[in-house]
């Protein structure tokens, strides 16, 4: 038959070999990792500025003792509204005596008291000075002339929502703030080359511990430097528990954040000498 | 004494745990003394009790609205604050008795006030 061949394979060569059906190439597999990353690449890098650590770190040492005032308010706020239940039931029942009213104070005054102790420094300054706490007679100063007693009762219901409004944004952001700070602090331990950890944990924990206890004292120091200008006699010519609260609350503020700075630089510098001084020292 | 140094004295007053205190309030036949004024039981014109917020705890507060429209506000951390009380219930007819608006103030909700003297 024209053009006839015979049957086989069609590259150049005619030597067959013998695979068996069903065999797959006999190659080396690929190791088992990522899709579209080799396996031995490194773990993800996770980058932290400078500002942000330093902004978080900032406001934690300022915020973490007024967070702790912040919940002791509204531990406060709790008990009292026992008292003000058993005050109601006194109502309800009339014919109060001298007695019963005596002890009421005595437990609401004693409430006041317990709640005060565990404040920071500058709760229980700003306390203080919202409630005068001393009884020392300074003729005129808080004899104050407002106007009208509507003016007066406004004033005290004014007062109360703004205290309101700040303790719950230290209730909410201060319980964030301090775990942020410390994941921040943490992440940049674990940033730290090997050989160095133990070291930059030492530095960046003790800075932590220092910002926090240095920002509870600035609040306080702030609080009282401010709050003696509210005089009719110096810089700001009002007195009153307002003005004087108000000022006792910007210095508590700055106070807070510049020694809590202050501090948390000072207690890095503390955390390496003592880590250099432990590792460094023979023990004999 | 020059601003810096009466300064001074404030701030070392508030670091000793010496901050100035409310006048006291002194009741008698003629009226309330307080601190320097007086205010005749006759010129009393109205008596409203009332909580201030004090961050952790309250004040208890009695503002003083006189014939001449000048209002005093007294409160609970005065010397005298008690005796003013039982003053008030005593020269002040028609007046709550003052364990009745002590109860009432320790029962009231924030923002409430009890109407002392003439009662609502």
């Amino acid at each position: 038959m024209a053009n006839a061949r015979v049957p086989g394979v069609l590259d150049t060569t005619t030597q067959q070999h013998d695979v068996h059906d069903g065999t797959m190439m006999r190659v080396q597999s690929p190791l088992p990792g990522t899709i579209g990353q080799p396996a031995s690449s490194a773990p993800m890098e996770v980058l932290i500025s400078p500002a942000f650590q330093n902004t978080v770190q900032v406001a934690n040492n300022l915020s973490a003792p007024m967070t702790w005032d912040a919940f002791w308010r509204q531990a406060y706020g709790n008990a009292d509204k026992v008292l003000q239940a058993q005050a109601n039931e006194l109502l309800k029942r009339g014919n109060i005596t001298r007695l019963e009213y005596d002890a009421l104070v005595n437990a609401r005054n004693d409430l006041v008291v317990e709640f005060r102790k565990p404040l920071s420094p500058f709760g229980r300054a700003y306390s203080e000075i919202l409630k005068p706490g001393t009884k020392l007679p300074q003729p005129g100063e808080l004899l104050t002339k407002k106007g009208s007693i509507e003016a007066v009762l406004e004033s005290v219901g004014k007062s109360r929502a703004s205290v309101n409004r700040l303790s719950m944004v230290f209730r909410v952001a201060g319980p964030a703030l301090v775990v942020l700070d410390i994941t921040v602090t943490t992440m940049v331990v674990m940033k730290a080359p090997p050989e160095q950890r133990a070291r930059t944990a030492a530095r960046e924990y003790t800075g932590l511990g220092f910002g926090v206890a240095g920002g509870a004292g600035g609040a306080w120091a702030g609080c009282a430097t401010l709050a003696a200008f509210g005089s009719p006699s110096l810089v700001v010519p009002i007195v009153g528990e307002v003005t004087e609260g108000g000022l006792c609350l910007v210095g508590g503020i700055l106070g807070g954040a510049g020694v809590g700075w202050l501090s948390r630089e000072a207690g890095k510098k503390t955390g390496e000498t003592l880590y250099d001084f432990v590792t460094t020292v023979r023990w004999e | 004494m020059g601003v810096i140094s009466r300064y001074f004295t404030r701030l070392a007053a508030r670091l000793q745990g010496r901050h100035p205190g409310p006048p006291a309030v002194v009741a008698d036949a003629a009226g309330l003394h307080i601190g320097g004024a007086v205010v005749a039981w006759g010129d009393i014109r109205r008596l409203q009790a009332y909580k201030r917020d004090a961050y952790v705890g309250d004040c208890l507060c009695l503002a003083i609205l006189d014939a001449g429209g000048r209002v005093i506000e007294i409160t609970e951390s005065a010397p005298g604050w008690e005796a003013a009380g039982d003053a008030i219930e005593r020269h002040l007819p028609g007046s709550m008795a003052h364990a009745e608006w002590g109860v009432r103030l320790i029962a009231a909700a924030p923002g409430e006030t009890i109407a002392v003297y003439p009662v609502a």
